[in-house]
């Protein structure tokens, strides 16, 4: 393929920055809300990304810039040296772009058309992809092909997403993004929504094909242990912002910002009890016992756990 | 009926949900006593969320139920819709996986927290909306009086689980059903969630029926763990001993698919297959298709029975934990267990 | 073969059986459906007599065993004229629901697919259009160009664009946002490829349902044209027509010229909303 050759990075995000106009009633009008705030980050071909932050950290905006979902208010995303973030593409563009970004989604069961058969589906992406007209036995093979390197039977292709299960159809996401044998892959929550048995599936199953194929990935979530073990690298996020980021074991060996030793805390493991971080009207913290209501007393309290982006961040 | 030692606040015995021509849940028993958190962990299709909703008889009607569930002794079967009424008020409390699913999205907070507070609790509108504001500082919700006034969609998802949660103890449950609740939320609220859940829990003296798919966030929790599989339990154990010595090679294939942040890194080691709903299961153990260890034996189903501490529904299970590397002698605790507890279910075998 | 085919009819009519048995409401209303689109089809073939005979011996004649349904003013055989009559008082309909439909459905989609300054656009002149009730803009119609079939066809049809427009541009919007529609655009599908290939497939369900919905307000709208006298002229055979002719009958003690026909209109209309009803549930969609 067309290799620039510049020694440019594969992905390449500086100093991203998204900022919703919403709608707010108390303030009769529109506000702004930042959603992404100065998020910079590499990624060199066949590395292993993982953004992971809580909800409202950014992070799956983040993963729509880098595929061209959403553009960016500033900042540029730079695909081997080119800058996809300033135009909006034609459909030929797009078709190029998506031969090197794919992306799969989060949630399986919408994220397939529900009238279209497993195989109609892998084909038309074929054939976006010059891979010949749909229906014809050289697009039939491969993609029955891709159904293979998947882990799902050729018989799978005659099924609409209706008749699969969630890591089937998962599986078949994947297949579609791969029909267009791109460079990085962008996991937005990928794993998320499956059973614990087939999220450890999928995970393997990316892995192989990062290890077989040399794909890029960027994998979008707020599973820390599930990053760890697809990723080299993290990135974390915070209220629109890089917490830190840095080669996976380092991070989690030694944690520098605070909100990823939240993070990993925060994850149920042996011998774990979850904590409030958080007051409550009465300061009894400790169980004692106060079988009333609570009085009306109380007042103010630590902000709310989500949104409202923290100051003193540090960008890298 | 062999009585129990502590007599069960929630009861369910040989349970079975059924499809027309589809069995979903086949036979699942489990006690819950008062003020014990029992965590029900199980993949999709296993039948977890059924249960909880055939405690509340809340199945819909085209679904068939077999068994009996005892809330307090009585036959929550055999209500009167009046006594259902209360039972579903004031007996238990439901707190669902999507609260915005099930907040009356055009009613404010104050509204959707009062309401219940004065239908059935009689209370008078500036008792019941103190006693709101009161909840939700209870639960962690800053600025009450303020929140009283907002709409659903202006809140968080992790803020609108603890309205919910208020909302379940204003009712003054002694016993809390919790479906999957934090799934839709973040690790840093779901911990936040749960440990309120639990404190409020413990200062009330209420149990807690939690439906999980996910074992650590079980066994951290709870105080026993059922796992479900195919529409029936595989297992049961204290929620201490699930972690370490699981009996049953469903519950540690799971324990080791499971991604870990600390520890070797490499692939992970997925059971193979996907976890299947009871009427696509095989016959015999529901899970032999995927278990590492099955054998023809295991054409047989399992009978679940007393090992250790808890119940098990393995040919293999006295054999040490099946295929784990977590493989200690489980016999020596054997007696040790709660036999109140088993009576029912190993009958049926 | 045939003895397969003999196997079949049993078969077939088993399962017919079994679907009465499980919803006698919808089977009632699919046979009336089936009924009167039969005599709209076969009139001639079925009908037991002209239905422009005049026969001045048989004046209000009641219903017997030679004119079912009785005779009219002048003498004519009232089932044969609800028989022909069907085929006017359903193609008006059908003609409305058709156009409408596939001018709702483009306008729907666009809007829905374009948004920003098109949807805008499009959504207020639709709103226009629905401010207008059809009825009166088909009075309207008549006026200015004159009566006949045509008119009220051609303007019911452009007023019914903007009530099925305005479900599908919704319900495309809804499904423009899902990932699907994402992951198609992220491989490079063009706007009209996603449109035709996936979006439409997807909403058929909605209109058909809608489009049933659609046919018995436009057959009672057409109805009321004719009753009216704007629409098709004496001695055509049209329900809405019929039953303007037998008012005055009503009065002379003679009900059965107005009766049957608007029983006629009352079934179809009935039996077509039980369909979309039916149809929605079997899609799942709830009606908006």
């Amino acid at each position: 393929m067309a290799e620039t050759g510049t020694g440019a990075p594969l992905l390449e995000a500086s100093e991203l920055r998204k900022v919703f106009r919403v709608r707010n009633r108390a303030a009769r009008g529109r506000e702004e809300a930042v959603a992404v705030d100065g998020v910079s980050f590499r990624l060199e071909r066949g590395g292993a990304l993982a953004v992971v932050g809580g909800s409202g950290s950014g992070k799956t905006t983040t993963a729509r810039m880098v595929v061209g979902l959403e553009a960016p208010t500033s900042g540029t995303v730079r695909v081997e040296g080119e800058d996809w973030s300033h135009r909006r593409p034609t459909a030929r563009e797009r078709r190029r772009r998506g031969s090197v970004v794919q992306m799969v989604f989060q949630d399986p069961y919408s994220s397939l058309d529900r009238r279209q058969s497993v195989r109609g589906c892998l084909e038309e992406a074929l054939a976006l992809h010059g891979a010949g007209r749909s229906g014809r036995p050289a697009a039939r093979r491969r993609a029955d092909a891709l159904l293979d390197r998947v882990g799902l039977a050729p018989a799978h292709g005659g099924l609409r997403p209706g008749a699969l299960s969630g890591g089937q159809r998962q599986r078949v996401a994947i297949a579609r993004a791969l029909a267009a044998d791109p460079r990085l892959l962008v996991l937005d929550e990928a794993v998320a929504a499956l059973d614990v048995s087939i999220q450890a599936q999928v995970l393997n199953l990316l892995a192989d094909i990062r290890a077989d194929t040399g794909l890029a990935l960027l994998f979008v979530t707020h599973d820390l242990a599930a990053a760890r073990h697809l990723c080299d690298r993290v990135l974390v996020m915070d209220g629109g912002r890089v917490a830190e980021q840095g080669p996976t074991d380092d991070v989690l060996a030694a944690p520098r910002a605070a909100c990823t030793r939240r993070l990993i805390e925060s994850l149920p493991r042996p011998g774990w009890t979850p904590r409030r971080s958080i007051g409550r009207a009465d300061p009894s913290a400790a169980p004692s016992t106060d079988p009333s209501a609570g009085g009306p007393g109380g007042g103010p309290h630590v902000p709310h756990p989500t949104g409202i982006p923290d100051p003193g961040r540090t960008a890298p | 009926m062999s009585g129990p030692r502590e007599p069960a606040l929630l009861r369910v015995e040989d349970l079975h949900v059924e499809a027309p021509g589809r069995p979903l849940v086949r036979g699942v028993g489990l006690d819950v006593a008062p003020g014990e958190a029992f965590g029900l962990v199980g993949e999709s299709g296993s039948g977890k969320s059924l249960t909880a909703r055939a405690v509340l008889r809340l199945l819909p009607r085209a679904l068939r139920t077999r068994g009996r569930i005892l809330f307090d002794g009585a036959d929550v079967g055999a209500f009167t819709p009046a006594g259902l009424r209360r039972y579903r008020s004031g007996g238990v409390g439901m707190v669902f996986q999507d609260p915005r699913a099930h907040i009356n999205p055009v009613r404010s907070v104050g509204d959707f927290l009062t309401e219940g507070l004065r239908t059935v609790g009689g209370a008078s509108r500036r008792r019941a909306e103190s006693e709101a504001v009161g909840l939700l500082e209870e639960v962690g919700v800053d600025a009450a009086p303020r929140r009283m006034r907002q709409w659903p969609h202006e809140l968080s998802g992790g803020l609108l689980q603890r309205v919910m949660i208020a909302s379940v103890l204003a009712a003054r449950p002694r016993l809390i059903l919790a479906d999957e609740p934090t799934t839709a939320l973040d690790a840093t609220t779901q911990e936040e969630v749960m440990a309120i859940l639990g404190d409020l829990r413990r200062e009330r003296g209420a149990a807690l029926l939690f439906i999980t798919h996910d074992l650590d966030l079980a066994a951290a929790v709870c105080d026993r763990v059922g796992v479900m599989y195919a529409g029936r339990v595989v297992e049961e154990l204290p929620a201490r001993e699930l972690e370490r010595r699981p009996l049953h090679p469903y519950t540690a294939g799971l324990l080791r698919a499971r991604p870990r942040i600390r520890g070797p890194r490499g692939r992970l080691e997925a059971v193979p297959g996907r976890p299947l709903p009871a009427y696509e299961a095989p016959d015999g153990c529901a899970f032999r298709d995927r278990c590492p260890r099955a054998a023809e034996v295991c054409a047989a189903a399992p009978p679940l029975r007393p090992l250790g501490a808890g119940r098990v529904a393995c040919h293999f299970a006295d054999e040490g934990a099946p295929g784990t590397d977590f493989g200690e002698d489980v016999g020596e605790d054997a007696g040790g267990g709660a036999p109140g507890e088993i009576g029912e279910e190993d009958r049926r075998g | 073969m045939s003895a397969i085919h003999a196997e079949r009819v049993p078969a077939v009519r088993g399962a017919l059986r079994r679907a009465a048995a499980r919803d006698p409401l919808l089977a009632a209303a699919g046979c009336v459906a089936a009924l009167a689109v039969a005599a709209a089809v076969a009139a001639p073939l079925i009908a037991p007599y002209d239905p422009a005979g005049v026969d001045q011996l048989e004046v209000f004649g009641p219903p017997s065993a030679a004119h079912w349904l009785g005779t009219d003013d002048l003498g004519r055989d009232v089932l044969s004229r609800i028989i022909h009559g069907a085929r006017p008082t359903l193609a008006g309909p059908a003609l409305v629901v058709l156009v409408s439909g596939v001018l709702g459905t483009a306008l729907g989609v666009a809007a829905a697919w374009f948004g920003g300054r098109t949807d805008a656009v499009l959504s207020r002149a639709l709103e226009v259009v629905l401010a207008f009730p059809g009825l009166v803009l088909a009075v309207i119609a008549a006026a200015v160009l004159g009566t006949g079939f045509a008119a009220p066809v051609v303007v019911l049809s452009i007023a019914y664009v903007p009530v099925l427009a305005r479900v599908v541009r919704a319900a495309a919007i809804r499904e423009a946002h899902l990932p699907y529609v994402e992951a198609l655009r992220l491989q490079g599908a063009s706007g009209p490829t996603i449109c035709l290939r996936h979006l439409l497939p997807n909403l058929a369900p909605l209109i058909l349902v809608q489009s049933t919905v659609g046919f018995g307000y436009a057959l009672l709208d057409l109805a009321a044209v004719n009753f009216l006298g704007l629409g098709l002229q004496p001695p055509a055979a049209e329900w809405g027509l019929m039953i303007a002719d037998g008012r005055s009958a009503v009065l002379g003690g003679h009900p059965g010229q107005a009766l049957f026909p608007a029983a006629a209109v009352v079934a179809v209309v009935v039996s077509v909303n039980v369909l979309g009803e039916r149809l929605a549930d079997r899609f799942g969609l709830v009606e908006a």
